[in-house]
């Protein structure tokens, strides 16, 4: 049961490098990306760790319930809202990032109002399932994705045109301050097991064994994410592309395959992460917010709705309104303010967890 | 019910939808080739070899569309272009950009290509070179042995069909880091067409945006050895006053930088290969086979040095000296301006070790 | 005399047989139907008890000695007892109800529809008892209960309820008893018929019951805990839950060895995906991403396609209906057209359509690796469920391109993990559970 822990870590951690983690660290190269990364290792794992010790002392319940045992309603309702929105609008990023990549590198004459609304579409009727539907079809796209994703990381690294001279000349700048915005960016990779607050209720034996593996993990993917591009692209001039890592696949060829482009790989790859992600954040979003209403179904004639689907087409419709009117780089603008903001409230939410547990333990003894 | 038949409302708009991009692939010209020259009253002259599918892919009977036009900017000509054909130009598949050599010379390739470094659609792996006299020349030559149009520079290029160790390969995403990097110069491999045949067996080095120096035949396989580390070469030398010809198997360069005090500074390149007989006039079995591998040694140490020195006068720095140098030195940005001085000055020392395998079946 | 009247109606057959006899002691009436009794069992059974029974109640005491004798009330009515092949005896104002039932046609077949290498052999035959033989024959247990209930208004087909007792889930058994109870039906004929009784939705489109007339996967799955419903008169029988492994999964796979039972379930898996999105990867990599392919192949299917007037779509929805009439025709043709058919269709048809400039060569190909890759899956409702899926797909590439194709993949992946089979989940990758056959067990903990 805990490999379903890891295939939602192991989403979000390959999903940072579509949400724009990658440039905004590679802007930041030179004035303390790389200990932005080397601290984001260390806090992420440790608030990983910390709550998911945390939550294991509430088995089968999610943080509605515990929100429920502890807090009055007036302060539950505006928090559960406030979490809800926040998980709905990484998806929306995602949805609209994808949507534009998808437009730009393989179908540059489709409109984009018909893609965003095949995407919309197809994430609203996917988020409404059940979240164990959801995991198990997690656990199939990992299945079939990251062996794709490792072998295109492997081949960039053992390329004859990966140019180790770049990374060491990276590595002059390590002791360097880093900015808020690039700790909240290298911090994101982590953020995985936050997940984990809606879907404990899944797993019956609430312990999830080999957290070890979540620090290695971490270190090994957050580093290639950023080495790759820079050992592949140049040192100078690796931010002068707008989309880092779907050029640095494209730097790759097979030469003895069917699709001599690897990019057109990652991209395939990327639409099964994009999907699996967005279909986990609506979901988890629309379950908070439904958590707040007493009734968990709707009766509209005679079909009874669960309580969590109008708030999947909520958050559908307006990502579609959304997507209308953004450009890129009001996107990648949006982004970098949105990370810290999700920084401070992923804080707050482990540091909420771990009281409650403390306080749990200290009552039941 | 009400669902379905929303479903199929929803699949009707779809359906009538005309702006999805769908465009089937024999409404599509493919542009294998594109050359890049100085225009006579425009800045550009682009040509574009354009693939006219057969059924049959036979040897030889490979046919192809040639079209030009002159234009202040490449996105310019691209679009004139698209009036006098009657299907979609696709550059999916371009692979190749042939840069005239005067358009190297003269322009900065930094800004002027700028319309291949932001398209999406132009692969990051596809390859460029420089044409002799010009790029229209190499696209109108046509090889007899071809499948596919296109097909013999593609193949020549990327080393899938001839790997010879006079052609340098150089791809797109490559090529922009150099160009447009601090410490490392692009180069390119020349094509020359000779009657129905392409000849490519020289380089041209860029210094900053533009081009340089060209170089022979014997320096290219050099530079080819330096920055590509291309194992397959020969090595000729003089044993007992008769040119003696050994082909190398393996081959391994490191080099690194010494600053002695109160001298130039200097770079000492270490290179080791195992090498093989390939062609001699001479028995060489019962020679001293380790005054063979000082010859070899020797003469691999002669030509690296020209190289250099020549590479060196001109200001260029194809290997790479300048990006290793900021690796390897810890005072952050000063560094490339550091190396601006001290490359005009560098001492190179080349230590070449060989090892001799075999003579071949014979003696 | 209500007795009277019904027995008047049942003399408008004329296989009912209402005979008088008397052996000079006593009459006695005898009513059956010849077409459904056995003559000689009667014979043997009554006619001649009778002939040496020397009073009433002698040949009461054979009577109630016989095997299946039973006292029928007075008030009910007799056509049920006769319909179901049995000898009504008349004595003395009492009737009786003997069994004599003919038998035919319970030979068991060859498995036709599902073969396997090394197996055995022989399938089910058309009665219901000789399955149960069949079956309790390979599953000696105690535990093997063989419910019988009668299915059907006007067919009253006996059917049976099979399973081990020790295994079963109980909530399930009452659960699909309170099915059965439900099902309102006038005819019921075959086990394919009774899935669809027994679904909660009306539509759906993958099965969750699984349809055989295998005997080895009857007591395999028996012995995994599942429920087998038998019918009378159909060599098929139905097992649920089923989930999707199971109709992937061929009984081959126990009979080989390891490496060949997974290289072969990776075939089949891999068959199913190329059945669903070869099509429509060809129209989104012909019509929107051509850069794709190498180029030397992207020219060879330009070249190919040139002389085809129809966007790619409709060149494969062309096709996929050839193929699609032509195998639905070769189930419905009678055996000795069949094989004129299948050269016709095969040969003339895909090369001619090349030849007219209709469809281009490539599409000759994709079409024939998606049929043949369609039959891999060994379990026939699978098979056709499957082939369904490529229509969307086929809308979705032409719509979206490789974006469609791949969304339409996952969409495809989610409908078949949200299916649950009697509440059990239809689709997962099963790390980490045991298998009932003991197939390379390893001892703590075996993949599937």
């Amino acid at each position: 049961m805990s490999r379903y822990f890891f295939y939602i870590y192991l989403t979000c951690m390959f999903i940072n490098t579509i949400f724009f983690i990658p440039r905004l660290l590679l802007e930041e190269r030179f004035s303390g990306a790389i200990m932005a990364m080397m601290i984001a290792v260390v806090l992420g794992s440790a608030y990983a760790i910390l709550f998911m010790k945390a939550i294991a002392k509430f088995p089968g319940q999610n943080i509605a319930d515990i929100f429920e045992r502890m807090l009055p309603r007036a302060i539950r309702v505006p928090q559960l809202v406030f979490f809800g929105i926040m998980w709905a609008i990484s998806g929306s990023i995602v949805l609209i990032a994808f949507a534009t990549i998808a437009i730009r590198f393989l179908n540059p004459e489709a409109s984009l109002t018909i893609l965003l609304f095949c995407f919309c579409g197809i994430c609203c009727w996917s988020s409404a399932h059940e979240p164990k539907s959801i995991l198990f079809v997690t656990e199939i796209v990992m299945w079939l994705n990251v062996p794709v994703i490792a072998y295109i990381m492997y081949k960039s690294i053992t390329s004859n045109w990966f140019v180790w001279d770049a990374i060491r000349i990276l590595s002059d700048y390590t002791l360097k301050l880093p900015s808020w915005k690039a700790l909240a960016a290298a911090t994101y990779t982590f953020t995985g097991y936050i997940n984990m607050a809606v879907y404990n209720r899944e797993f019956k034996p609430a312990k999830i064994r080999m957290l070890w593996l979540v620090p290695i993990i971490g270190i090994v993917v957050l580093f290639t994410s950023i080495i790759v591009p820079v050992g592949l692209l140049g040192v100078d001039h690796v931010d002068d592309y707008i989309y880092t890592w779907i050029t640095s696949a494209d730097t790759l060829h097979m030469q003895f395959g069917v699709i001599t482009r690897i990019v057109y790989l990652f991209l395939f790859a990327y639409i099964g992460f994009s999907l699996v992600f967005i279909t986990l954040t609506w979901n988890i979003g629309a379950k908070l917010i439904a958590s707040c209403f007493k009734k968990q179904t709707i009766q509209i004639r005679k079909l009874a709705v669960p309580m969590h689907l109008p708030w999947s087409i909520v958050f559908a419709v307006v990502t579609f309104v959304a997507g209308l009117f953004t450009t890129d780089k009001m996107v990648i603008e949006f982004v970098g303010q949105w990370l810290m903001v999700r920084w401070a409230a992923e804080s707050f939410l482990v540091a909420t967890i771990v009281y409650m547990a403390w306080r749990s333990v200290r009552k039941h003894g | 019910m009400v669902k379905a038949m929303l479903g199929w409302i929803a699949v009707l708009l779809l359906l009538t939808q005309s702006a999805c991009g769908f465009k089937d692939i024999d409404n599509r010209f493919f542009v294998i080739v594109v050359g890049i020259d100085e225009g006579k009253s425009h800045p550009y002259k682009i040509s574009l070899m354009l693939a006219i599918p057969s059924p049959k892919t036979e040897p030889g009977v490979a046919k192809s569309v040639i079209i030009n036009k002159e234009a202040d900017t490449i996105a310019e000509a691209v679009r004139l272009m698209k009036s006098s054909v009657d299907k979609e130009l696709d550059f999916g598949h371009t692979n190749v950009f042939v840069i005239g050599k005067s358009f190297a010379m003269h322009q900065d390739l930094s800004e002027t290509l700028d319309w291949i470094y932001r398209r999406r659609d132009i692969q990051q792996i596809s390859m460029l070179a420089a044409g002799v006299p010009d790029a229209e020349s190499i696209l109108n030559t046509k090889p007899k042995s071809q499948r596919i149009p296109g097909n013999d520079l593609i193949l020549a290029l990327s080393g899938s069909g001839t790997e010879s160790p006079y052609i340098l390969r150089e791809y797109l995403f490559d090529f922009y880091r150099r160009i447009r990097g601090n410490g490392i110069d692009a180069y390119l491999p020349i094509i020359q067409p000779e009657e129905d045949n392409l000849i490519i067996n020289r380089g041209l080095v860029m210094k900053g945006p533009r081009a340089s120096l060209e170089l022979t035949p014997e320096e290219t396989a050099c530079l080819n050895q330096l920055v590509r580390g291309f194992r397959r070469f020969i090595v000729k030398a003089k044993v007992e006053d008769q040119y003696v010809t050994f082909s190398v198997s393996k081959l391994r360069t490191r080099y690194r930088f010494a600053f002695p005090p109160s001298a130039p500074p200097e770079v000492h390149l270490y290179v080791a290969v195992e090498a093989d007989l390939e062609d001699s006039p001479v028995s060489l079995y019962h020679h001293n086979w380790s005054k063979l591998e000082q010859v070899i040694a020797g003469q691999i140490q002669s030509e690296y040095t020209d190289l250099l020195i020549k590479l060196q006068e001109k200001g260029s720095d194809p290997v790479g000296f300048g990006l290793h140098y900021r690796a390897v030195m810890h005072q952050g940005r000063v560094e490339y301006q550091n190396w601006k001085q001290l490359y005009p000055e560098l001492k190179f020392h080349v230590h070449a070790t060989a090892r001799f395998k075999s003579t071949g079946i014979i003696e | 005399m209500v007795r009277e009247a019904h027995i008047d109606r049942l003399k408008q057959s004329d296989d009912f047989i209402h005979e008088q006899l008397n052996n000079g002691i006593f009459p006695i009436e005898v009513m059956y139907y010849f077409s459904l009794c056995d003559q000689s069992m009667i014979k043997q059974e009554i006619a001649h008890p009778y002939l040496l029974s020397l009073s009433p109640e002698a040949f009461e005491q054979v009577l109630h000695a016989a095997l299946t004798c039973q006292d029928l009330p007075p008030d009910v009515d007799l056509a049920p007892s006769l319909l179901d092949k049995s000898v009504i005896i008349k004595l003395q104002g009492k009737y009786y109800s003997i069994k004599a039932a003919k038998q035919t046609n319970d030979q068991p077949s060859d498995a036709v529809t599902e073969t396997t290498l090394q197996g055995p052999q022989s399938a089910f035959s058309e009665s219901a008892e000789t399955n149960l033989n069949i079956i309790r024959k390979r599953y000696p247990t105690a535990d093997l209960v063989a419910e019988k209930c009668k299915l059907g208004r006007v067919t009253q087909t006996t059917s049976f309820l099979i399973y081990d007792a020790e295994r079963t889930d109980p909530g399930l058994l009452k659960d699909l008893k309170r099915r059965i109870r439900d099902i309102d039906a006038d005819v019921v004929q075959s086990a394919g018929q009774m899935e669809a009784l027994l679904s909660k939705r009306k539509y759906s489109w993958l099965p969750t019951m699984l349809v055989t007339e295998r005997p080895d996967r009857v007591v395999l799955n028996l012995s995994q805990g599942k429920i087998i419903l038998m019918l009378d008169g159909n060599p098929f029988v139905l097992i649920l839950p089923a989930v999707f492994f199971d109709f992937i999964s061929a009984m081959d796979d126990i009979y080989q060895t390891y490496f060949v039972t997974r290289a072969f379930l990776l075939l089949r898996y891999i068959s199913i995906l190329i059945t669903v999105t070869l099509p429509s990867l060809y129209i989104a990599i012909v019509s929107y991403n051509p850069e794709i392919l190498k180029v030397q192949l992207a020219l060879s299917i330009a070249g190919s396609r040139a002389a085809v007037p129809f966007p790619s779509f409709l060149e494969v929805l062309f096709m996929l209906f050839m193929i699609e009439a032509l195998i639905e025709a070769s189930l419905r043709l009678p055996r000795y057209i069949g094989a004129t058919a299948t050269t016709v269709g095969g040969l003339i048809l895909g090369q001619a359509a090349q030849m007219a400039g209709l469809v281009s060569s490539i599409m000759i190909i994709v079409t024939s690796v998606v049929a043949i890759a369609n039959f891999l899956i060994p379990i026939n409702a699978m098979s056709f469920g499957i082939r369904l899926a490529k229509y969307p797909m086929i809308l979705l590439a032409s719509c979206f391109g490789l974006v469609g194709v791949i969304s339409g993949m996952f969409a495809f992946a989610l409908f078949v993990v949200n299916k649950r089979s009697f509440g059990r989940p239809y689709f997962q990758l099963f790390l980490g559970e045991q298998n009932a056959s003991g197939y390379k067990h390893r001892k703590a903990g075996a993949a599937d």
